[in-house]
């Protein structure tokens, strides 16, 4: 008898242990979904895009976005896919950045497409304010920067 | 698609260059290219110069547009580029992401962690902001008294798949054997954990026993969760030689459990142990729930009075939480009285109260 109270005892406290756990995601889940939200009604003038990459991915880790290369850039026309990775932690911490487009940008790893957070100010410097769509924003904003409007770029369409 | 004839028919927004706003009426069984020829009759861009973007991707024109599950008066992006065939950078199709362990989707745990749980979750989380902090006793306390989540809480439990989780999660629990689920198939455990009320009353007595908890300054990460404040070993099992040598002697000395009718350690320990009534078998799950909250009351007393740390329920909180008050200002928390009610809700955890704070708590 004693051992089936003991049983209890430790199913109970496991299970109201669980209660942080899912507790600690109502906040990131609530964040997302409103995110995943304005991406689906394409808040915002087009130039940047973002959706669940699987709409029956339950935590909203992984999502794609696009970039709308900026006018008078050498990256006009071109439209860049990215992938984006919402850890368990976000807005806490930023989100993940790899571009599927090949692009020639300071920020991102010419092996793999991925974003250097130490190098784009909005992910070493994150807020919790900051969103997905800030993000692309951002990078977009590097594009057209004086830096980086004239760098030589891969072929249109190739990918990492 | 099998269902051609029933493909729903959506409402599309299409925002293009220069302040160009369509809104096509199609179904979802149409391909992107169909879409795109509908695009260009009610607008100058041909089929072939429009690139859509929908929730971060290119759309294909070979694919259906269920494929991408747009709804209703959701927007597509649409880009003029130069005319050529296939115009997408023909994007690698990605694996869909492999389910993280003990994510299944047909379990109410799961559900609840995921955005689908909402639609239950919504009427019991007055913090819909993103202050919402699982520290704040207040939001114990809402969730207490939340039939929605006393609800979930007792679905979650009768759900077998959530109890090998359980089980599953715990190696002391897979060392008990079928015991466990046993214990978990008893009626009587059934009728406690999925009667609302009586769920309600075990989490009223968890967070008394919490609350005497908290002055041990034990408060985990989980300060407010029942049984969190004290770790692991917070609700020493009962039967096991720890728990019930502490248990024993302090069953005397319990007034606390004001006008016991009975020891109350009684109910739990084994009759050898707990002396007295030892003729009368403890049936545990017969218990009425006044006499578990005097076991409660009785239990969490003894247990943390006896704690070094416990006569600091009467210093002030100032006193108390000096070392993290401090660490707290020099992290550059300047906001004293905001610092002393985070370690309150916190418990005296620092890392916590950082997150309480920072989730606007304690204003």
């Amino acid at each position: 008898m004693a051992k089936g109270i003991e049983t209890i005892h430790y199913l109970f406290e496991k299970a109201t242990a669980l209660i942080p756990r899912y507790l600690k995601s109502v906040p990131r889940n609530f964040r997302l979904l409103e995110e995943l939200e304005k991406g689906e009604k394409g808040i915002g003038d087009g130039s940047c895009s973002y959706g669940l990459e699987d709409s029956d991915d339950i935590m909203m880790s992984s999502w794609n976005g696009t970039i709308i290369g900026p006018g008078h850039t050498v990256h006009e026309n071109r439209i860049y896919s990215l992938k984006i990775t919402c850890g368990e932690s976000y807005p806490d911490a930023p989100p993940d950045i790899q571009f599927i487009s090949r692009v020639n940008l300071p920020f991102v790893n010419q092996v793999n497409g991925k974003v250097d957070p130490s190098k784009l100010s909005i992910l070493s410097s994150w807020s919790r304010n900051s969103s997905i769509e800030h993000v692309l924003v951002e990078i977009r904003k590097e594009m057209a920067s004086f830096n980086n409007r004239k760098l030589p770029q891969p072929p249109e369409g190739s990918t990492f | 698609m099998s269902d051609e004839a029933t493909a729903p028919e959506i409402l599309i927004n299409i925002k293009g260059p220069s302040e160009l706003k369509l809104q096509i009426t199609i179904t979802t069984d149409k391909t992107v290219l169909e879409l795109k020829q509908a695009i260009s009759q009610k607008s100058d861009v041909e089929a072939d110069r429009q690139r859509l973007i929908y929730s971060g991707r290119v759309l294909k024109d070979e694919d259906a547009l269920s494929v991408y599950k747009i709804q209703s008066s959701h927007t597509i992006h649409m880009v003029k580029g130069a005319a050529r065939p296939a115009a997408s950078s023909s994007q690698a199709p990605q694996p869909l992401p492999t389910m993280q362990a003990g994510q299944n989707p047909l379990d109410p745990l799961t559900q609840l962690n995921s955005h689908r749980g909402y639609g239950a979750m919504a009427g019991l989380n007055p913090f819909a902001d993103m202050g919402l902090n699982p520290n704040d006793p207040n939001m114990m306390q809402t969730m207490m008294n939340s039939p929605q989540f006393l609800q979930q809480m007792s679905n979650m439990m009768q759900n077998p798949e959530v109890i090998d989780q359980i089980i599953a999660s715990n190696p002391q629990l897979q060392g008990m054997g079928p015991q466990v689920r046993q214990a978990f198939q008893s009626e009587q455990f059934r009728e406690i954990i999925s009667n609302p009320e009586r769920l309600q009353q075990m989490l009223q007595m968890a967070s008394m026993f919490n609350g005497a908890g908290a002055g041990a300054g034990g408060g985990g990460p989980f300060g407010a969760s029942p049984f969190g404040g004290g770790g692991g070993g917070g609700f020493p099992a009962p039967g096991t030689p720890g728990g019930a040598s502490t248990a024993t002697p302090s069953a005397g000395s319990a007034p606390t459990a004001a006008g016991a009718p009975f020891p109350p350690f009684n109910l739990f320990a084994p009759p050898a142990a707990g002396g007295g009534t030892a003729g009368q078998p403890p049936n545990p799950f017969g218990m009425d729930p006044a006499a578990m909250q005097q076991f409660m009351g009785g239990f969490g007393a003894p247990a943390f009075g006896g704690a070094p740390a416990a006569p600091a329920d009467t210093r002030s909180p100032e006193e108390r939480f000096q070392v993290q008050l401090q660490q707290l200002q020099d992290m550059g928390f300047t906001n004293a009285s905001q610092n002393v009610r985070a370690l309150l809700a916190t418990g005296g955890n620092v890392h916590s109260a950082i997150e309480y704070i920072l989730g606007g708590g304690g204003l």
